[in-house]
């Protein structure tokens, strides 16, 4: 390990790889925020929200790896790593069945007024379209 | 002959064959990782959690709660741009090359005042809209409540005021004083040559009623198309609760790493840097590398999806 770090090995290679990636993350940013514009073309936001996130998986990695010095160190990498990722994932799902996911029907004042709001929205949306299709006749 | 071989003989190294500072730094990064995961996955789960009865999502849109996306794609790129130069200058003292490293040490400590700035750019929208933890009105009701807090806020800087907010004050405990009875209200007290700009003042800073002024005509208008300008948010204060937790933290991250990144520019300055300063680099970008990865997720999680 400590070698492929030694000063002059291979030194024009890494700078190339470091700049490769660098674009690759500019050019993954750029994707991103294109995705942001998809609903426009009646793409559902699960679709939407399954490209950004699968982007920002590979952009992450692409740091881990290659800005990190991951992918040239030793296996104490796992060592180090694994046991706060179960931990911290771990916590994120400990919370899920609680809050996450309702069994009974939420009843909060915000969640009523926020259905309210929704109904009105949609109430008005709807007189809007009625009225521009008299309108067209 | 056995003496020679014994010399020798490499010595027996205990540990892991890495320096101990990045071994540090690695356990450390373990904590934070815990630390932001425990942040971010809260966020996730709370948004979950914020359905309609028919089980859509309410969490806030981006135009009620003032989220420019465009503002976050641009720190993406900033973080990710000082990233890159971090790599580069560890490699380039690594080679000997000291000025142009310290020359990139530089431009990375810019890069973190730029993605400060932004950020900064981007609180003081929610600031001047009051979009802040447990001040947005969530219902009607809260909205209405909120405005005649915000007259009596204004009738204490001119007590000619106070009558009119004893009056509001009243009407809201006895009548329900609705959302639209109170929108009427201000309208007259807008209106009103000797205290008109001291309601608007006070009131357009909850964005409780959007920001009115006078056209040719004397008639009442809209200040500005302020498209983040909403009566009340439901679920508003929880979002932005998670928004300056999450985004707060991660900037007092960028702040440590301007820290961080202040000596070895300082000893560059002045005495120059040398090979040893290459191993500070390195432990020094792991921590800013760590600081762009927390980014990278909250930048979707944040300003694009919706779920």
């Amino acid at each position: 390990m400590a070698d492929e770090h030694t000063p002059g090995h291979d030194e024009h290679s890494h700078d190339a790889i470091f700049l490769k990636v660098f674009l690759v993350l500019c050019g993954c940013t750029v994707l991103s925020f294109a995705a942001d514009f998809l609903p426009n073309l009646h793409v559902g936001d699960g679709v939407v929200g399954t490209i950004v996130l699968a982007i920002a998986v590979a952009k992450a990695l692409c740091v881990m790896l290659f800005f990190m010095h991951l992918k040239w160190e030793q296996n104490w990498k796992f060592v180090v790593l694994a046991p706060t990722v179960i931990l911290s994932v771990g916590l994120c799902l400990a919370l899920v069945p609680d809050i996450g996911l309702h069994y009974y029907s939420v009843q909060s004042t915000e969640t009523r007024e926020a259905a309210t709001a929704a109904a009105a929205a949609s109430a008005a949306a709807h007189a809007d379209n009625g009225q521009a299709e008299k309108d067209g006749r | 002959m056995s003496h020679t071989s014994h010399t020798t003989t490499a010595p027996l190294k205990m540990g892991l064959a890495l320096p101990n500072s990045k071994l540090c730094m690695w356990l450390f990064l373990g904590t934070e990782i815990m630390f932001f995961t425990a942040l971010i996955g809260t966020y996730l789960v709370l948004r979950m959690s914020a359905r309609l009865p028919g089980g859509e999502s309410a969490w806030p849109s981006n135009d009620m709660t003032h989220i420019i996306t465009w503002a976050g794609a641009l720190n993406t790129f900033v973080l990710i741009g000082s990233s890159y130069l971090v790599v580069r200058s560890h490699e380039r003292l690594g080679r000997g090359e000291f000025q142009k490293g310290l020359n990139d040490l530089c431009l990375v400590f810019l890069c973190a005042v730029l993605f400060l700035g932004i950020k900064g750019v981007e609180y003081h929208g929610k600031w001047v809209r009051d979009i802040l933890p447990g001040r947005i009105a969530e219902t009607p009701q809260a909205a209405v409540q909120k405005a005649v807090r915000q007259i009596g806020l204004a009738a204490a800087a001119d007590p000619t005021l106070a009558g009119v907010h004893l009056g509001l004050e009243n009407r809201l405990r006895d009548e329900k004083l609705s959302l639209e009875q109170m929108e009427t209200e201000l309208e007259q007290l807008v209106r009103h040559e000797g205290y008109g700009a001291l309601v608007q003042q006070q009131v357009s800073m909850a964005t409780i009623f959007k920001d009115r002024t006078r056209d040719e005509n004397d008639e009442l208008v809209p200040l500005s198309q302020d498209h983040h300008a909403a009566y009340y948010i439901p679920y508003g204060n929880i979002f932005a609760s998670c928004y300056f937790t999450m985004t707060g933290f991660h900037a007092i991250h960028v702040i440590v790493g301007m820290i961080i990144f202040f000596f070895p520019i300082k000893k560059g300055l002045m005495k120059g840097l040398e090979h040893g300063d290459a191993q500070y680099v390195e432990n020094a970008g792991l921590y800013w590398h760590f600081v762009d990865l927390v980014w990278i997720f909250l930048f979707p999680l944040i300003y694009i999806v919706k779920f």
